[in-house]
């Protein structure tokens, strides 16, 4: 199982977000009283597809992508093309301060010189690389640095323990995707002069 | 009676929180523990370390109760373990007649393990089949599936479908109630049943023609 990066030159026309949580729902009928059960921890989940009327050249990077992922064998790696960055004004390089444990939703990162700068609800994080790694967004509004660190909320919770000094990606944070649907589709319109209609839906795996 | 230790029950009591299944197998080659928790699962009770098989691994319906119903467990995993195919298609000897636990896990809302496991189940492999479903040619839709299906049964099994109508008797009652003669008629009861009809009943006649 190879991971497929999505190419920076990808065109993207619609973009599509979830999450899937796998939850249980109990209620009493007589008293209304309810509870929850999770039956699994929530995944990220993704649509995408090409903007209508694209050139062959703009349609082969589609091409090539959806092919390479041979259906649901290969992993899609890909970020919000929405928010590529954080709104929040926090860069450089950061790497987790200390072990967090499974289940953690507050996140200690070490920063350096990025003192008064934000992360903001909303923002992506990468934690770790590659399948062993999470895709976590920032919730709970402004968070700010100081000197040091940055603490900050995400969702979801941590779904294993990550060492202190994993690395934090903030540009490009990447998910990690299978494709949901059967089978896909490149569509040609306008009499043949243009493309239209690849995308696919997504769901996190690890 | 289950009883579960202060954690556990503080999760369960808790209107949010999280169960999955734990299974040990005793291969002979070697026991495998698996969870149908999407990722790996350490027993806060044992601290062994469940391995995911994510949605690799289900059960079939796991009733519990108190009867001696030969009650059966199916589990199911997915032929993409490597590991446990090679087991189940192996020599039967790998996994016939070997035990396999069943543990019920609870979480927090946030996915962590809390409170010891409490098993659930104990039993023995029986025998394994392979099932496949076929992808749907005609449409061209992927999705075939093939699962390892592992039949186990619960100890004391030919017990309980030779004695299944054993009861209790009055000479058993004497020893552990000397005095109570509950179960005195009860013999006679089962083995010569009376009908009570009343004397009308029996004289009635359905009305002719």
């Amino acid at each position: 199982m190879a991971i497929i990066a999505m190419p920076t030159s990808l065109l993207v026309g619609t973009l599509t977000q979830r999450i899937h949580r796998f939850d249980e729902h109990e209620m009493s009928g007589e008293t209304g009283d309810s509870a929850d059960r999770l039956l699994g921890v929530p995944r990220w989940g993704m649509s995408i597809g090409s903007p209508n009327k694209i050139n062959a050249a703009a349609m082969d990077d589609w091409r090539d992508l959806l092919v390479r992922l041979r259906g649901r064998v290969n992993f899609l790696s890909a970020w919000d093309v929405k928010r590529a960055a954080p709104r929040g004004t926090c860069r450089g390089t950061m790497t987790l301060s200390g072990t967090h444990a499974k289940g953690a939703t507050s996140l200690t990162i070490a920063v350096t010189g990025q003192n008064g700068l934000t992360l903001v609800s909303g923002d992506w994080l990468q934690l770790g690389s590659g399948l062993t790694g999470q895709l976590v967004m920032v919730v709970g509004g402004t968070y700010t640095a100081n000197t040091s660190q940055i603490v900050v909320t995400v969702e979801h919770p941590l779904r294993w323990q990550f060492s202190g000094g994993a690395a934090v990606t903030w540009d490009k944070a990447l998910g990690h995707y299978k494709l949901l649907t059967e089978s896909i589709q490149f569509c040609t319109v306008e009499g043949g002069m243009l493309e239209s209609g690849a995308g696919g839906d997504f769901m996190e795996q690890w | 009676m289950l009883t579960w230790d202060s954690n556990a029950l503080a999760a369960a009591a808790s209107g949010v929180r999280g169960a999955c299944w734990l299974i040990e197998a005793n291969f002979l080659s070697g026991v495998q523990r698996m969870t149908n928790w999407p990722t790996d699962v350490t027993d806060p009770g044992s601290g062994n370390t469940f391995t995911r098989a994510g949605n690799a691994l289900s059960l079939a319906v796991m009733n519990e109760s108190e009867d001696n119903s030969p009650g059966k467990l199916v589990i199911s995993i997915s032929v993409a373990d490597g590991a446990i195919l090679a087991k189940a298609i192996g020599a039967a000897s790998e996994y016939r007649n070997r035990s396999i636990r069943a543990f019920l896990q609870l979480m927090t809302a946030t996915g962590v393990p809390t409170g010891a496991a409490k098993q659930r189940y104990y039993g023995y492999m029986e025998s394994t089949s392979i099932e496949r479903a076929q992808p749907d040619t005609r449409t061209g839709k992927a999705g075939g599936s093939g699962v390892i299906k592992i039949t186990c049964t619960k100890p004391g099994l030919s017990r309980s479908r030779h004695d299944d109508g054993l009861r209790l008797t009055h000479a058993q009652q004497q020893i552990a109630y000397p005095g109570d003669n509950g179960y005195e008629y009860v013999p006679n009861l089962i083995e010569k049943p009376q009908p009570w009809l009343s004397v009308r009943f029996q004289a009635w006649e359905p009305p002719k023609g």
